[in-house]
């Protein structure tokens, strides 16, 4: 969560109490937080430096570098646009609204993927990620997943302009 | 007999010739099935499939289709010497201008020269270029023979290998939208703000990142295309929103929808048309007269035009 943008974090809490967002422990946890409490935790999280990861060894160049095509170029033949086209070049997120992807836990990334496919997760503008997500296998969702858990963190998560 | 006349059947005569030297060489391809009929393409109802960006030869020829791929997917990185707002060649030609029905780039080039009704003459695939700079980019052309539009045509040119000269493309520019009943602009502000705004901005004014990067384009402003571009009617942004947007979401949105959230979008203010006249009913009456184009027209009490930023801003 270290970096992600406050008004990112603020939505996703609600998702998780409307069951947008499926996860029993994280909708007790919401449901508990008060609007003030959910900002402040929000606040709290969005001015921590995102992790720096050293070296992230998961996975194959192979891997890597087929997800490095879905994120920079995207599969346009089966409708999917690449990922840096809303979340930034080298995903580190855009606005309050597309979050940072780079240096995220592949497990945590591929696991949101597969949400979005199975319709587990939704609340996302437009269905945007449900769009995109479902037009992926899973070998495609692992190997975009290992592509930005491979890039390190420490780029600044970046602000949308007024 | 006259002159014309002569000329063709002097033409017909030679290209008979030509056919009868050309059956008459061997035919010696070893493995005739594995070539498609040159037809095919124009049989079926598959999409033209450019080829992979691995087939760039490693030679010069390869290095100036990778800088025309470089300058069309991030123009102002590359060319910015020709581009005065925050568009890229990229934004309207999706997918480095692969994407059937976002005015593909292999398309368009097997589709030159050609008589355009815009400037009244037989334009070049260079002249068609330069005129993507000053209208859409609002920068300024660039002359023939500058290595920015060699290396546009150059990657267009690879894009479009094998593709019939002339021919028929299926997938070319944006698929025309059936005419509307009626233009609905306060419907199309509805439209834009629960599409499009989450990513161009509740004014249109698109996002950038912290390195002053534009991550989603402007759809209008001082930073977009200008009045001369061809996005600025809401015929053709009609139908490049219908098949295109929202990103990855293609042809979701109603045909009414696109007609009148383009609407919206072509009735706000950008960069003065650079063919100016001298004033606005006049500019309006030489370049945009249809009630498919807005500059001139009155919208919420100020006329289009009149508060149009500079044309032509490059840096």
């Amino acid at each position: 969560m270290a970096g992600l943008p406050a008004d990112y974090i603020v939505r996703q809490l609600a998702n998780f109490e409307n069951g947008d967002r499926s996860n029993g422990l994280m909708h007790e946890i919401a449901k508990a937080l008060d609007e003030n409490e959910r900002k402040a935790v929000a606040d709290y999280y969005s001015h921590m430096k995102a992790p720096r990861v050293e070296t992230y060894t998961g996975t194959s160049a192979q891997q890597i570098a087929q997800g490095r095509g879905l994120a920079k170029q995207g599969d346009w033949n089966q409708g999917v646009p690449p990922c840096s086209q809303c979340h930034g070049l080298e995903g580190e997120g855009v606005g309050g609204t597309f979050p940072r992807l780079a240096a995220q836990s592949a497990g945590y990334l591929e696991k949101q993927l597969l949400d979005w496919k199975k319709g587990d997760r939704t609340g996302d503008p437009l269905n945007l990620m449900t769009g995109v997500a479902s037009k992926l296998d899973d070998t495609e969702i692992a190997a975009v997943a290992a592509y930005y858990a491979s890039l390190s963190g420490d780029k600044p998560p970046v602000e949308a302009t007024p | 007999m006259n002159y014309a006349t002569a000329k063709w059947l002097v033409g017909m005569v030679f290209a008979a010739i030509a056919v009868l030297i050309g059956y008459s060489l061997p035919h010696g391809d070893p493995h005739p099935q594995s070539v498609p009929a040159k037809d095919t393409l124009a049989k079926t109802d598959e999409n033209f499939r450019p080829p992979d960006e691995a087939e760039i030869p490693d030679n010069q020829f390869g290095e100036m289709v990778r800088l025309g791929e470089q300058i069309f997917r991030d123009t102002g990185a590359h060319a910015g010497q020709f581009v005065g707002n925050d568009l890229k060649c990229t934004n309207c030609h999706i997918d480095g201008g692969r994407l059937p029905n976002s005015a593909p780039l292999w398309a368009a080039y097997v589709a030159f020269p050609t008589y355009r009704s815009k400037n009244k003459h037989v334009n070049t695939f260079a002249e068609r270029m330069q005129g993507c700079f000053r209208f859409s980019m609002n920068g300024k052309a660039p002359p023939y023979g500058d290595k920015i539009l060699v290396a546009l045509e150059s990657y267009a040119y690879f894009l479009a290998k094998d593709a019939p000269v002339g021919g028929e493309m299926k997938g070319r520019g944006y698929p025309e939208l059936p005419k509307a009943a009626g233009l609905d602009y306060a419907h199309g502000k509805q439209v834009y703000e629960k599409n499009c705004a989450v990513c161009h901005g509740q004014n249109g004014q698109g996002q950038k990142d912290q390195a002053g990067k534009v991550v989603f384009p402007p759809l209008w402003g001082a930073r977009s295309y200008n009045w001369g571009a061809g996005m600025s009617s809401i015929k053709n942004a009609s139908a490049f929103i219908k098949a295109n947007m929202p990103f990855s979401q293609g042809n979701t949105l109603s045909d009414q929808d696109a007609w009148d959230v383009a609407t919206y979008v072509d009735s706000q203010e950008r960069p003065q048309d650079p063919r100016f006249e001298g004033s606005i009913a006049d500019t309006r009456k030489k370049h945009h007269e249809s009630p498919l184009d807005m500059y001139g027209m009155t919208v919420d009490g100020k006329v289009l035009g009149e508060n149009s930023p500079p044309s032509g801003t490059v840096k």
